[in-house]
């Protein structure tokens, strides 16, 4: 286990080496202009000043709220559509072609709708975000279910289990691996969404932060706000994934 | 729990859904009807609105969104089999691209628009440069764990058989040609988010730029217009897809799992 994780650890080291000399070998021995592509010591810099900078804690903040805002809006929504479809024919037939059309509308394309419905208000942001996830989490939701082995189902039945109970004590545990793997999915479209959702008609967060900076050719603080994205962005993903480790102890990790 | 339905049940809840799509619309504009700012249109309004655009800037506008969005996904995909194949195939190429690809995917695509303005100006390469990177990062990793997971018996045949280069390459690749196509598709989808926002941050021309001045002019039918256009393009793409692959491909049963 251990070997394993100490390749792990000399895997990412050598790619990250790798990746920081060809981005230094393009900034300082071609010399590329700093607003096209600034040094990595000066990304570094403009992170460490940033820590510091209460206006971009309010940024993480802001975007960090309409995040859980918005995922637990689309997740709750999703996993009870998901669970219709899965469970209840009638209420199938009715939301099946609302998810199969609604789900082709690009929620980044509501970005101006809610600017002119809700202004510069996270509530905007927060529908986006909902909209985003809300689907993936419905589909993979009814996938889980759908998946479940009807003997199971048929075996608890018998026992004498039926209506909330068979749902929380049966099919919930039974779907949990897939749900979560859907909520991966949800969590990582979410986070995009967010991301998107500040750039037009934000007053902070995240995406504001960096397409204010572009707008101003500040790349460095462009590149110190991706940074920043992306390690949230893989907080979030290996907090699911400890999540996955809790929740269901029996099943291994779906990687790529 | 599983209630029998009958079949005339099931067919009146379908019409129902659209029904209540309607309804519940036409409801939500007559109560938000205001008439200065029209900030939910009716369907109706929308329609001829569709219909004024489609008779000026909405032929151009599509054409130079698809554009993008062809280039970009045929860019990326590209560079995402190739890399792909680099990492499925290669274990050093694993041990050194795999973290590095992690870290990047997690810095989402779309979160490079601000810099790809900054590289690229506003024309058609830095919405293509997106476009290419939603794709990239989508299809390396299907291709690598096509590659990774392909069929080594068929690839010892290969080897027995003492096929010719290209021909054990096609093994390989048709193993891994599933994956690869649920990736393929899986990126043609999230193209048109990408196509979407990066007109929206910086445009003049396409679908986005036109919901962008939509909404800077508070002309909501616009910006639903663009909305219904996108997700028909999105939808009809999808469909294309799968009807290609079906056609080109027989013998690939299920890759529509996962997202």
């Amino acid at each position: 286990m251990s070997a394993l994780r100490l390749q792990r650890a000399v895997s990412a080291a050598t790619g990250f080496a790798l990746l920081i000399g060809l981005w230094w070998f393009a900034t300082d021995v071609l010399g590329t202009r700093p607003v096209i592509l600034p040094a990595p010591e000066a990304v570094a810099r403009a992170l460490f000043v940033l820590a510091v900078d209460p206006s971009f804690r309010n940024d993480i903040m802001t975007s960090l709220t309409e995040l859980a805002g918005g995922l637990v809006l689309g997740v709750a929504l999703g996993v009870l559509i998901g669970v219709a479809l899965a469970r209840h024919r009638l209420l199938a037939a009715f939301l099946e072609p609302l998810v199969e059309s609604f789900r082709f509308i690009v929620p980044f394309s509501l970005v101006p709708l809610v600017v002119v419905w809700f202004g510069l208000a996270p509530i905007g942001k927060i529908f986006v975000v909902a909209y985003a996830c809300v689907f993936v989490m419905a589909l993979n939701t009814a996938a889980a279910i759908g998946e479940i082995d009807p003997l199971l189902l048929k075996a608890a039945t018998m026992l004498g289990l039926g209506g909330w109970r068979l749902l929380l004590r049966v099919i919930l545990p039974a779907a949990m691996p897939r749900l979560l793997t859907g909520f991966q999915l949800a969590v990582a479209a979410a986070w995009v969404a967010v991301v998107a959702a500040e750039y037009v008609g934000a007053q902070a967060g995240l995406g504001m932060f960096i397409v204010t900076a572009q707008s101003g050719l500040e790349t460095t603080q462009v590149m110190a706000g991706m940074a920043v994205i992306g390690v949230i962005g893989l907080a979030l993903s290996l907090a699911v994934s400890a999540l996955r480790r809790v929740l269901i102890r029996y099943e291994a990790s779906a990687g790529w | 729990m599983r209630e029998p339905a009958s079949a005339t049940a099931l067919v009146a809840a379908r019409t129902a859904s659209v029904v209540a799509v309607l309804l519940g619309w036409v409801t939500l504009s007559w109560l938000l009807y205001s008439p200065r700012l029209a900030l939910f249109p009716p369907p109706w309004a929308v329609a001829v609105r569709f219909g004024q655009l489609a008779r000026t800037e909405l032929g151009p506008d599509v054409l130079f969104s698809l554009g993008e969005a062809a280039g970009g996904w045929v860019i990326g995909s590209l560079l995402g089999i190739a890399i792909g194949a680099l990492v499925g195939l290669v274990p050093a190429a694993r041990f050194v691209l795999r973290p590095v690809l992690d870290f990047l995917r997690f810095i989402s695509p779309l979160a490079w628009v601000p810099l790809a303005i900054l590289w690229f100006g506003i024309g058609y390469w830095s919405k293509a440069s997106i476009i290419a990177l939603v794709s990239f990062f989508i299809v390396v990793v299907n291709t690598a764990h096509g590659m990774a997971a392909r069929d080594r018996d068929a690839q010892k045949v290969a080897r027995a058989l003492r096929l010719r280069l290209p021909q054990r390459a096609e093994v390989v690749l048709m193993s891994a040609m599933p994956d690869i196509l649920l990736g393929l598709r899986v990126a043609l989808g999230a193209a048109w988010g990408g196509v979407v926002l990066s007109e929206l941050v910086a445009g003049d021309v396409g679908l986005g730029a036109m919901e962008s001045f939509g909404g800077q002019s508070f002309d909501v039918a616009q910006i639903m217009v663009g909305m219904v256009v996108l997700a028909v393009m999105g939808y009809a793409a999808n469909l294309g897809f799968v009807r290609a692959q079906r056609r080109l491909f027989p013998w690939i049963r299920s890759n529509r799992t996962g997202r």
